[in-house]
């Protein structure tokens, strides 16, 4: 006679040795209602090497019986969902420990930089430009040119230093402003074209552009035109 | 006629009691079934207090706060208490900036307006560098998180969390990012009710906020596992308080001290009996072992 053989998944591991404990799902029919039922049993599994994890799908096949309560063991491992998932937590507990030390160290590091540098770009300053209205260079400024890494100090230069260009600021941000204007114009344009739009969509790669959802093909439209401005 | 009392006393000895067996005295656990009973009923004990002790040590995370001294929170809470962390998006370098440009611009202005460099100065150098450092350090305790309120300090500490957990730059949207944003809500909100018991309207959207995490985070376990273990593992929660069936009520507030030693819970007789029972066991196969 073939042995018994069941599917079943690993619900409890490391509780006891070289055995877990197995679920089992049979169907069952029931007169009464006249439908087919899930049954679940549990049985005790032999796990010579002890490999499966919780959340493992094996299948079980009956042997001599090793104990009162045990008389299958593992065959094969179908599923090793468990085991995976048991890697990565160890994974994760190593790769986060080294990855918070890091942290931490860069935390305390900023500290004390911060505690260190006391006003330290006030100063310099004063002294640039002590040397720059008296024209000549103190010996302080040779330290201060190696932190800031200029050779020559100009007022241009200094001006840069504080970064007093207001104006090219607000011109990058008239830039970035223009940009967005112009991709939702481009997208406008090709949304009410529809024909146009498939076309364009299609070069790009979409497959069957004509079958999306408005809002998707409008998401897609904006990623594809800020992709090629 | 006397009797030869000698004589029967020879012949009728009084026998020695101790060799019988008294019915009355036999020790009931002398026999050989008792004894296995009694051999079966310790170790039956022994095991109980056992799996007593396991299931009350088996995972003690708090589902709400996470393991306590979690790195990551730590260092966001600390990051908010830095002296020269300033609110609203503004940097110390900036203050810096701001100031020794106002000096640089007020010092040109003199040059152009034809004061000589060593006329100008009714103050000396030492006086204006003094000067100077009470301006900035008045700006900057303005400017300090430390006064700072409640909403900017937990814009920042969000903004800390998204950077830890994106996955690529300006991500604010994947699944690490809002359990990691949850949780910082999570502690800042918890802080407050455990401050402000009565509070329930905010225990509330506190209890949904924790609900919401666990859902997020059963999300990512059936969408990337590793990245799951991952992000538990660095906001200090385990994959019990996660996946298994949680409410923030008045038992998980008791077991959890969530207000101190505060009595929320009545045991009923029956349950407290059985508890000290149990306690029982365990101190008495403690002491055996």
């Amino acid at each position: 006679m073939a042995r018994q053989n069941f599917v079943g998944l690993v619900v409890s591991q490391g509780k006891m040795l070289k055995t877990v404990k197995v679920r089992v799902e049979t169907k069952v029919f029931n007169k009464r209602i006249n439908k087919e039922l899930f049954s679940r049993k549990d049985y005790l599994v032999h796990d010579e090497e002890g490999i499966s994890r919780e959340g493992d799908l094996v299948r079980i096949e009956a042997t001599r019986p090793l104990s009162k309560r045990k008389f299958f063991s593992i065959a094969e491992i179908l599923k090793n969902k468990g085991q995976q998932f048991a890697l990565y937590e160890s994974e994760a507990k190593i790769q986060v420990s080294q990855q918070e030390a890091e942290k931490t160290r860069e935390f305390l590091s900023r500290r004390k930089a911060q505690e260190s540098d006391d006003s330290v770009l006030l100063k310099d300053i004063h002294t640039i430009q002590n040397a720059l209205s008296q024209g000549k260079d103190a010996e302080e400024l040779v330290e201060i040119k190696a932190r800031y890494g200029i050779e020559h100090f100009t007022p241009e230069s200094l001006r840069q230093l504080l970064q007093l260009d207001i104006l090219a600021l607000e011109s990058q941000v008239d830039a970035q402003r223009t940009k967005i204007e112009t991709a939702q114009q481009r997208v406008r344009e090709l949304l009410d074209n529809s024909q146009e739009c498939e076309s364009w969509l299609a070069q790009r790669g979409v497959e069957n552009p004509a079958s999306l959802k408005p809002n998707i093909k409008r998401n897609l439209l904006r990623k594809h035109v800020l992709q090629e401005l | 006629m006397r009797l030869p009392i000698a004589g029967i006393q020879g012949r009728l000895t009084v026998p020695f009691l101790g060799q019988y067996r008294n019915f009355s005295h036999t020790n009931w656990c002398n026999g050989p079934k008792a004894v296995k009973f009694l051999k079966a009923q310790r170790k039956r004990q022994v095991n109980q207090a056992k799996q007593l002790k396991l299931e009350t040590s088996l995972d003690t995370v708090d589902p709400v706060f996470g393991r306590s001294n979690t790195p990551f929170i730590v260092r966001t809470l600390a990051e908010l208490k830095e002296p020269k962390v300033l609110s609203r998006g503004y940097g110390a370098p900036e203050v810096e900036s701001l100031l020794a440009s106002v000096e640089a611009a007020r010092r040109e202005q003199m040059e152009l307006a034809g004061f000589n460099n060593q006329s100008l100065t009714s103050e000396t150098d030492e006086s204006v560098s003094q000067n100077l450092e009470l301006k900035r350090e008045s700006i900057l305790r303005i400017l300090s998180m430390r006064n700072a309120n409640n909403n900017e300090s937990m814009k920042l500490a969000v903004r800390q969390a998204r950077e830890e957990f994106q996955r690529f730059e300006g991500d604010t949207g994947s699944s690490e990012v809002q359990a990691a944003i949850m949780t910082v809500r999570i502690h800042n909100l918890a802080k407050h009710v455990q401050e402000n018991k009565n509070d329930h309207k905010n225990t509330r959207i506190l209890r949904m906020l924790v609900q919401q995490r666990q859902n997020i985070l059963r999300y990512l376990k059936r969408d990337k596992p590793e990245r799951y273990f991952w992000t538990i593992q660095k906001l200090g929660l385990s994959d019990n308080s996660v996946v298994g069936e949680f409410n923030m009520d008045r038992r998980y507030m008791q077991d959890y001290k969530f207000f101190g030693d505060r009595i929320l819970i009545r045991d009923s007789k029956r349950v407290a009996d059985q508890k000290r029972r149990d306690l029982r066991k365990q101190k008495r196969s403690a002491r055996r072992a």
